[in-house]
């Protein structure tokens, strides 16, 4: 990877904050030379002028990718992002893209096959794993003071501000997924998913998209179990992350996702734990040495910079990358086999493994989704049932 | 009218009625157990014409009008199908039936006789599920979508061995035992059997019912193998679906935690829950841009009290539940008031734990759950008497694995178990 990695950002929608924690990257020889904005987010493509003056927007895609980039954050990606990181990582632009990896299986096959075939590095990113409790969660879990993982639970549940029209919101489970499966290093074998129909809601609002409500269960190769829900329509709302282990548990506090409740069961208690009871209720805090560097600054941001650092130490060759091609094609078949099964009533469905070329062969065709093309239509229903 | 008299059988759990029935208006008026270095501590609440049984025929010969029925975990329905046809009203404990032969010959009984039947489960009535179900009914948090409901009962192999004992600590004498410790049903306890402390509470505040399963085991074979018991899952989370189209998300009596019980409904205006780590106490939640009328928070927490009788329930088990459940069976009799966990919602709950398991088993496939209200579906069940508890006496008679992996737990090592954690 060259000296100076220039950045360039695909896609301006919900990135106001990734925006700000780029200005932050000059240290790591990063600079932010290009945008590409289809005209719809003046506010962010302002944003974006003001922080890197000297950087170009482009509103003809071809031409931000001949700007002279060599990375790019990819934005806009609800709606999945695999078929844009493709054409990048076939120009040698490495990809740091969000959720959802992958609209369809197919894409998923295609973009573990481009990884494989130019060497480009891909990172899934998400912000919420750099976040201060899910850090402090890994810590502690890795630590091996807690045991080891038998159910883990993770929700995203948002009010649908700034989710997309006609997208399922299982589609946001990556953000219930990934926090869990960083925190415990463990991989989803085998899923199960119900949809609960809120008949309600569908009566009073007539969206479509919003209806079904996921949950679903991971069998994991450890032979824990995990639960997974990312929804517009189950109140309150609220990101949750909890591991219950052998020996007592980890979690977000609910209502309050800035702390972290954790502890053991009953005689499970360490006599170097530090707590009169069996367990502690704290704030995450950020290690003294990142709040100090990044005084001021809102903890979202820092998790946006952290996010960043790590997609540019993936490039310099300075960390492995945990977040690379296979663990989205993995979250992307999660979510896209989630959906299938809550719309068959729980039938379970075994994971592939996308680094085995036998395994992808069976899905390199499959372009089933829930996701509607530009002309409204989608090969899967949006909802589980008829409203 | 004279209070109604009750008889006890099963004096370990069943101690906590013997403590409860006076003050929930019955008399305490015959107890019976195999072991009568029981009966002592009965004696203070006893009539002073109360019986004391080893025979559950004469118990039955006694004058009482019901029968708590506190016996092993899977074999009360054997025993409330005797008390209903010698004409006793029924209060039974938890699981109410542990086939689906004996889910048909509960729900039968209760018809034929006329009897009370009352299942006995107390972590509805809690303080704080009590006030969960009053804010659901009120309508301000709209319609369950998504529920929880967590039974986590925290234990230390020492404790767990302790009423389940090991082969370690078996003696010659256990050995010879008519029930011997190393077929103790909780030796044998498939995860998803427990699962009434958790859904029952979760239907007693949304008055809904489950109608499917689907579960996926959680199955740690290292820490499996360091285990007292023989059904090795650390957990087994269950997907239920309800009647109103909402999915449960239950799990049964796990050891893990830190947390204990946890209840929760999520709705389509909102969610009420207990705190986690402080279950006494609720957490009603709305988003801050969509409050109900007359609502100006968008979180509250607090802690209620009981309706009524609190004192009366603060003195006995399980925070309070343990006197209002037998408080309402109380009223079935002297009131004729009906049961809410009258003989249908008893079975259903069964059939979610059987059939739980079966998913389980089976890999997480989806089971229906058989609505036994109808005869024409107990006609399809009234000969599956598949168990995974085989007869306490002889250890044989199971015929359903309690475990989903071959899983040797014959070895229990208490130093590799804590080596473990």
């Amino acid at each position: 990877m060259a000296d100076v990695i220039k950045l360039g950002f695909f896609g301006l929608k919900n990135r106001t904050t990734t925006l700000l924690a780029a200005s932050h990257l000059k240290d790591k020889g990063v600079k932010v030379t290009a945008c590409f904005d289809d005209g719809r987010f003046a506010a962010e493509t302002e944003k974006f002028a003001e922080l890197f003056p000297k950087a170009v927007v482009y509103h003809d895609a071809e031409a931000f990718m001949n700007s002279g980039i060599n990375a790019v954050v990819l934005g806009d990606c609800a709606k999945g992002t695999a078929d844009k990181a493709v054409k990048f990582m076939n120009r040698g632009i490495a990809v740091l893209a969000g959720a959802m990896p992958a609209k369809t299986l197919a894409d998923a096959v295609k973009l573990v096959r481009t990884y494989e075939q130019t060497g480009v590095a891909y990172m899934t990113g998400d912000p919420i794993v750099f976040s201060a409790p899910v850090q402090k969660m890994k810590e502690l879990y890795t630590s091996g003071k807690f045991g080891k993982l038998i159910f883990g639970e993770g929700e995203y549940l948002s009010d649908g501000s700034y989710t997309c029209e006609n997208v399922p919101p299982v589609n946001y489970g990556t953000h219930a997924l990934l926090p869990l499966l960083y925190v415990t290093g463990d991989t989803p074998d085998k899923l199960a998913a119900r949809a609960s129909f809120n008949h309600m809601d569908a009566a009073a609002h007539g969206a479509k998209g919003k209806e079904t409500i996921p949950q679903t269960l991971l069998l994991m190769k450890s032979g824990a179990v995990i639960r997974i829900c990312a929804s517009t329509r189950v109140q309150a709302r609220g990101s949750w992350y909890r591991v219950a282990t052998t020996v007592g548990g980890i979690e977000t506090v609910r209502g309050k996702e800035t702390d972290l409740y954790y502890g053991y069961s009953e005689k499970m208690k360490p006599e170097d734990f530090d707590a009169e009871k069996n367990t502690k209720t704290e704030t995450a805090e950020y290690p003294a040495v990142l709040q100090k560097k990044y005084k001021g600054i809102e903890n979202d941001e820092i998790a946006e910079i952290l996010m960043l650092g790590y997609f540019i130490s993936v490039l310099r060759g300075e960390q492995e990358n945990e977040f690379d091609a296979y663990k989205a094609a993995m979250l992307a078949s999660v979510l896209l086999l989630g959906c299938r099964s809550g719309y068959n009533d729980g039938m379970p469905y075994l994971l592939p493994d996308f680094r085995v070329e036998g395994i992808r062969k069976l899905y390199e065709r499959d372009e089933m989704t829930p996701i509607p093309n530009e002309f409204g239509f989608a090969s899967m229903p949006i909802t589980a049932k008829q409203s | 009218m004279r209070k109604p008299r009750i008889g006890v059988f099963g004096l370990r759990r069943g101690f906590a009625h013997v403590k409860s029935v006076n003050a929930a208006g019955g008399v305490l008026a015959a107890v019976c157990d195999r072991d009568s270095s029981l009966f002592a501590r009965c004696a203070e609440y006893m009539a002073a014409d109360g019986g004391y049984y080893q025979d559950f025929d004469e118990f039955l010969k006694a004058d009482i009008d019901a029968v708590v029925i506190a016996n092993y975990f899977p074999q009360h329905a054997e025993y409330a199908v005797k008390a209903m046809k010698a004409g006793k009203a029924v209060y039974s404990e938890c699981i109410p039936a542990a086939t689906m032969a004996d889910c048909v010959k509960l729900v039968r009984t209760v018809e034929e006789t006329g009897m009370v039947y009352c299942f006995g489960e107390n972590y509805p009535y809690t303080a704080y599920n009590q006030e969960m179900r009053r804010v659901y009914m009120s309508g301000r948090l709209g319609e369950v979508v998504f529920a929880e409901g967590e039974y986590v009962h925290p234990m230390s192999p020492d404790t767990l061995d302790s009423i389940a004992p090991s082969r370690q600590n078996e003696t010659a004498a256990d050995l010879l035992a008519e029930n011997p410790p190393k077929y103790h049903w909780r030796r044998y306890l498939p995860k998803t059997y427990y699962v009434s402390h958790s859904i029952s509470p979760l239907m007693f505040m949304t008055e809904r019912w489950p109608k499917d399963v689907t579960c996926f085991p959680a199955l740690l074979e290292e820490e499996a193998s360091h285990d007292s018991r023989y059904s090795g899952e650390a957990a087994a989370p269950m997907l239920v679906g309800m009647d109103n189209g909402a999915i449960f998300r239950v799990t049964a009596g796990v050891h893990y935690g830190p947390s204990d019980n946890w209840y929760r409904l999520a709705c389509t205006e909102g969610g009420v829950e207990s705190v986690r780590g402080n279950r006494t106490s609720v957490r009603l939640s709305f988003n801050p841009d969509k409050l109900p009328a007359g609502v100006t928070k968008a979180e509250q927490v607090y802690t209620p009290k009981f309706p009524h009788h609190n004192d009366e329930a603060m003195a006995t088990d399980h925070g309070g539940g343990d006197f209002f459940a037998l408080l309402n069976f109380m009223n079935c009799l002297t009131k004729g008031e009906k049961p809410f966990f009258d003989v249908y919602r008893a079975v259903a709950i069964s059939e979610l734990a059987i059939m739980g398991w079966r998913s389980a088993v089976a890999g997480g496939v989806r089971f229906e759950i058989p609505d036994l209200r109808l005869e024409k579906e107990r006609e399809k069940w009234q000969n599956d008497c598949f168990t995974p508890f085989p007869d306490p006496a002889t250890g044989e008679g199971a015929t359903l694995p309690c475990c989903t992996k071959n899983i040797k737990t014959d070895y229990y090592d208490k130093k590799a178990a804590k080596e473990v954690k």
